[in-house]
């Protein structure tokens, strides 16, 4: 039987346009000082950058001994039970680093976070609600879960997701602001 | 005379030539007339042998896939677990790689994983290198191999757990031509018909080669059949070795040939052949063959396993790779040969592929179906694919189960209730009457289902009891009454918890406690811990019933609940998919989601037909939730619950144990802030346990989460704002002469409540009683011992 040949593929080496184009853009946005690669952090538009993991939390106001100040996306420690005996003023909450969990977590919020910018937010959901069960206390998560219902057109979730968010992100200075304009965007959607 | 007899011969000539023409012409006739008969035949074929070969003519069953996995630095989840996880999926153990997707190498304490693919109806994701390192307590690190960055997690994609059948149990992954490796096809054709492209649908030399070779070997090794008339065979439901179906096998393969080009012949044959066992289905067609031996696309399959799968073709059982691989092999070399024979692979490959052993994947999947569950997704399902769609189109169906959890709660309920049986023999009860459980295990936050279990033992009887039994939740349902009754007391409310004789539409009825005591009154939230009977009910008459059915039914209640005392006591029917829905608004900041087990639909294009997204409602505050889930955190702490700290529960729990009336139901509730789990004992026919929730659910319960440690994080809710912890006196009085004080957590705004209701209650019956002095065998934590204690 005889071996059909087949043409083989030819190979062209790579020019060097491509190359030296590239190197010009990188050398430029370097002199010019401009990011062409977004930031991987999630920021929403027009306010500071997150404070990093290691910054210590604002210190316990006096009175609120249980009070968990730490971000809301750690794991709290269990309050002091009710019902025991006061022995001593409880420690200063300090600002323990996410755990590996609640890592996890925001890695598949801000996965969550690039599909909703990319316009995909059917996906972004699954991969927010993927987060949610991960750790429900990442409160990121609902804010980004509500965005992606405004989206789709459905402010009755929305409203939810963004009382979620207003439940673990009230009293973070970062985020309180953007949650509470996305609440007015809701109910202005449903007026 | 010489004219006469030249008259004769050329009359015996012409003569002799009619006879020549008269035979040809009854020739031609003859052969016209076959002719005609045979186009006749092969029109009438030719539609049916279209309706028979084109479009839609297998069934395809649909397949029911698990939620995928997530591993993350960390997680608590072992080595052996991890590579058990990989195997079920079908992960090829390799010595040298991972190269390709599906491979897994064990280096040292670490898993080198080549991902698949992923494809989810709500994303997809390609695969890709991982190492997954592990330290003493579960996984230490993971790092992708192809950019040498650490993942902050991975996901394994989703496990298989079920798939529809039709009829005729027939397994297949559809394959088209265009996609398979060129060293399949030719595998094939040398096993079974290499001059396929050239012949017109029999091949006499073939034949002939066939017959030579039989001879020579001294053995049937080769058949003459070519592809097309394995395929006309394939027509026919049942074989037959008759000369007339031999005829209009023969006549099928002409049309065949005739109707379709070679290409798309030799595509429906890859898909149709039969190619060996699955248990009870059998498995057709080289796509589901690589998957079934392999663990693999048949796009990936490498020479070597090409030329076994080709090999079988004539005997899939006798060269089974799994049960006989010395036979498989000796045949897939003889494969190997016979491409090689045509030049179709090169000496060097010949003998690279010689030297490989015969791998194939054995997928450890146990019987791990999860019955329930799919029961339960069949009748979401069927309300959008009719059961006809369902055996045919072969859909992709992914749901919410996690099988490890799956199986630890089947293997929980399975133990739980042979040691009740054995501790007592009263429970032992034969065949259907015998003692039965249910668990779910549920995301409180998305209302995910991860695990259902609606019986001991799905074989003998398939009633879900997860989903469909109605029983009575007793104290299961007290913690809404407690709930409805956060707006005007407080933890610190005092609740009478003396014996009292209530009077509804003529009917009266005392209630009693547990162990028959009773005297004083009780705070809120001993009440509830101790789960007291009296003061509960004392709470909600207070309270007024209409509250508590108000409540109950916004969490979901769908009983008839009459505006009864006893209705505080759990005395009406639930589901226990309704109860663990409930207690989901307890752990989840007071939103009530929608219980969920399908999450999309795919058809075998990969495109999504449907996609489920998570449902919730709030229907209380995040502070009421929080200040909920501390007082059941009391249950496991100093309450009923508190057995659980012995069996292996070292992170918190809020919790709520239940025994309804005569203890015809034992129940355990239990939640953290990721994982809600619920388990329920007791007889079909309602006899009693003799036994309590803390008795006989809990400690299902309790194996249960002992055995997916992965699953807990070990942390606690944080609080909500709304919530203020003040001191309480431990006695009750608030006054100078208060000993000992405790913490106490209050809604925001409640003082003026908690200091009225700080106060004893005035009472209808009896007189009013100080506080009893305080006991000498009281708690640890300072709450006095009260009379009538432990319903538990």
């Amino acid at each position: 039987m005889t071996r059909r040949q087949r043409p083989r593929p030819v190979h062209r080496p790579a020019g060097a346009l491509p190359l030296i184009l590239a190197a010009l853009i990188l050398a430029l946005s370097g002199c010019a000082g401009f990011d062409i690669f977004p930031p991987v952090r999630s920021t929403p538009t027009q306010r500071p950058s997150k404070p990093s993991a290691k910054e210590a939390a604002p210190a316990p106001s006096p009175g609120q001994a249980d009070q968990e100040t730490a971000r809301p996306d750690q794991p709290a420690r269990p309050p002091a039970e009710p019902g025991r005996d006061v022995v001593s003023p409880p420690p200063q909450a300090q600002a323990a680093p996410p755990t590996p969990r609640a890592q996890a977590s925001l890695s598949l919020t801000e996965a969550g976070r690039q599909a909703l910018e990319s316009g995909q937010p059917d996906q972004a959901i699954g991969l927010l609600e993927r987060a949610a069960g991960l750790n429900p206390g990442n409160g990121e998560n609902y804010y980004w879960l509500a965005e992606a219902w405004l989206k789709k057109g459905n402010l009755d979730q929305a409203g939810e997701y963004n009382k979620l968010a207003a439940r673990y992100l009230g009293r973070d200075p970062n985020w309180s602001g953007q949650v509470k304009l996305q609440a007015e965007r809701i109910t202005a959607g449903k007026k | 005379m010489a004219p006469r007899k030249k008259k004769k011969a050329r009359k015996a000539k012409k003569s002799r030539g009619r006879l020549w023409l008269r035979l040809a012409l009854a020739g031609l006739a003859g052969s016209a007339l076959l002719g005609l008969a045979l186009l006749v035949a092969g029109a009438f074929l030719w539609t049916e042998v279209g309706e028979r070969f084109s479009g839609r003519m297998w069934s395809i069953p649909s397949r029911v896939y698990s939620d995928t996995t997530l591993l993350y630095p960390g997680q608590l989840y072992s080595r052996p677990e991890v590579g058990r996880r990989l195997r079920r999926l079908g992960y090829q153990e390799v010595e040298a790689g991972p190269r390709a997707p599906g491979q897994v190498r064990a280096r040292g304490q670490d898993l080198e994983v080549y991902l698949r693919d992923l494809q989810l109806p709500s994303y997809q994701r390609e695969g890709f290198p991982v190492r997954v390192s592990f330290g003493e307590t579960g996984i230490s690190a993971i790092q992708r191999l192809d950019n040498l960055q650490p993942a902050p997690f991975i996901e394994l994609e989703p496990e298989e757990i079920s798939r529809f059948f039709g009829p005729e149990r027939e397994s297949r992954r559809l394959v088209s031509l265009s996609r398979l490796p060129r060293h399949l096809i030719r595998a094939v054709l040398a096993a079974e018909d290499g001059d396929f492209f050239r012949h017109p649908g029999i091949d006499p030399w073939g034949i002939l080669r066939a017959a030579y070779t039989n001879l020579r070997q001294r053995a049937v090794v080769q058949g003459g059949s070519t592809i097309t008339q394995q395929l006309a065979k394939s027509y026919f439901l049942t074989p037959e070795r008759t000369f007339s179906r031999k005829l209009k096998e023969l006549l099928i393969a002409f049309v065949l040939e005739a109707r379709y080009k070679k290409e798309t012949i030799l595509e429906i044959y890859l898909n149709e052949i039969y190619l060996g066992q699955n248990g009870s289905a059998s498995v057709n067609g080289v796509g589901e063959a690589a998957d079934h031996y392999f663990g693999k696309k048949a796009e990936d399959l490498s020479l070597p396993e090409a030329a076994l799968l080709a090999g079988l073709i004539k005997a899939p059982n006798r060269y089974n790779p799994i049960h006989y691989p010395e036979l498989s092999r000796t045949r897939r070399d003889q494969v190997l040969s016979a491409m090689r024979k045509r030049g179709w692979i090169s000496q060097q490959e010949l003998v690279a592929a010689w030297r490989r052993p015969v791998r194939t994947t054995s997928r450890d999947s146990a019987g791990r179906s999860a019955p329930f569950f799919t029961d339960y997704l069949s009748q979401q399902l069927t309300a959008l694919y009719p059961a006809s769609d369902l055996v045919k189109l072969g859909l992709s169906v992914y749901t919410t189960l996690d099988p490890r959890v799956q199986e630890a709660a089947e293997t929980a309920l399975s133990h739980g209730l042979k040691r009740l049986e054995e501790a007592d023999p009263r429970l032992l009860r034969p065949g259907e009457k015998r003692l039965q459980g249910a668990v779910i295990v549920m995301r409180p936050k998305t209302g995910q289902i991860l695990a259902m279990v609606g019986g001991r033992d799905y074989g003998q009887t398939q009633f879900n009891r997860a989903v469909a039994a109605r029983r009575q939740p007793g104290s299961t349902f007290k913690p809404f009454v407690y709930l409805a009754a956060l707006d005007s007391f407080t933890p610190a409310s005092w609740l009478s918890n003396e014996p009292k004789t209530y009077r509804v539409g003529g009917q009266s009825w005392t209630p009693k406690n547990f162990d028959g005591r009773a005297g004083g009154q009780v705070r809120f939230r001993t009440a509830l811990a101790q789960s007291i009977n009296l003061p509960t009910v004392d709470l909600a008459t207070r309270l007024g019933l209409e509250k508590v059915v108000e409540t109950a039914r916004s969490l979901g209640f769908t009983a008839p609940l009459s505006p009864y005392p006893s209705l505080a006591l759990g005395a009406f029917e639930v589901t226990p998919l309704e109860l663990a829905r409930a207690y989901c608004a307890l752990a989840a900041d007071g939103v009530l989601p929608f219980p969920m087990s399908l999450r999309g639909v795919v058809d075998e294009n990969g495109r999504v037909l449907e996609r489920h997204h998570v449902a919730i409602k709030s229907v209380t505050t995040p502070a009421k939730a929080y200040l909920m889930s501390s007082l059941l955190r009391s249950v496991v702490t100093q309450g009923t619950a508190r057995s659980l700290a012995n069996q292996g529960i070292d992170f918190p729990v809020a919790g709520k144990t239940g025994t309804s009336n005569d203890s015809r139901d034992a129940w355990f509730v239990g939640y953290t802030p990721e994982l809600l789990a619920l388990v329920w004992v007791g007889f079909d026919d309602g006899t009693s346990l003799h036994s309590t929730g803390a008795g006989s659910a809990l400690p299902i319960w309790a194996e249960l989460m002992r055995s997916i440690p992965w699953q807990h994080s070990g942390g606690w809710f944080t609080m909500p704002p709304g919530l203020e912890t003040r001191e309480i006196c431990a006695e009750g009085d608030s006054g100078q002469d208060c000993s000992r004080r405790i913490n106490e957590l209050f809604l925001a705004g409640s003082q003026q409540a908690a200091q009225a209701r700080s106060q004893a209650p005035e009472m209808q019956s009896g007189s009013f009683r100080s506080p009893q002095p305080r006991e000498k065998d009281e708690t640890p934590y300072g709450h006095p011992r009260v009379r009538g204690s432990l319903d538990p």
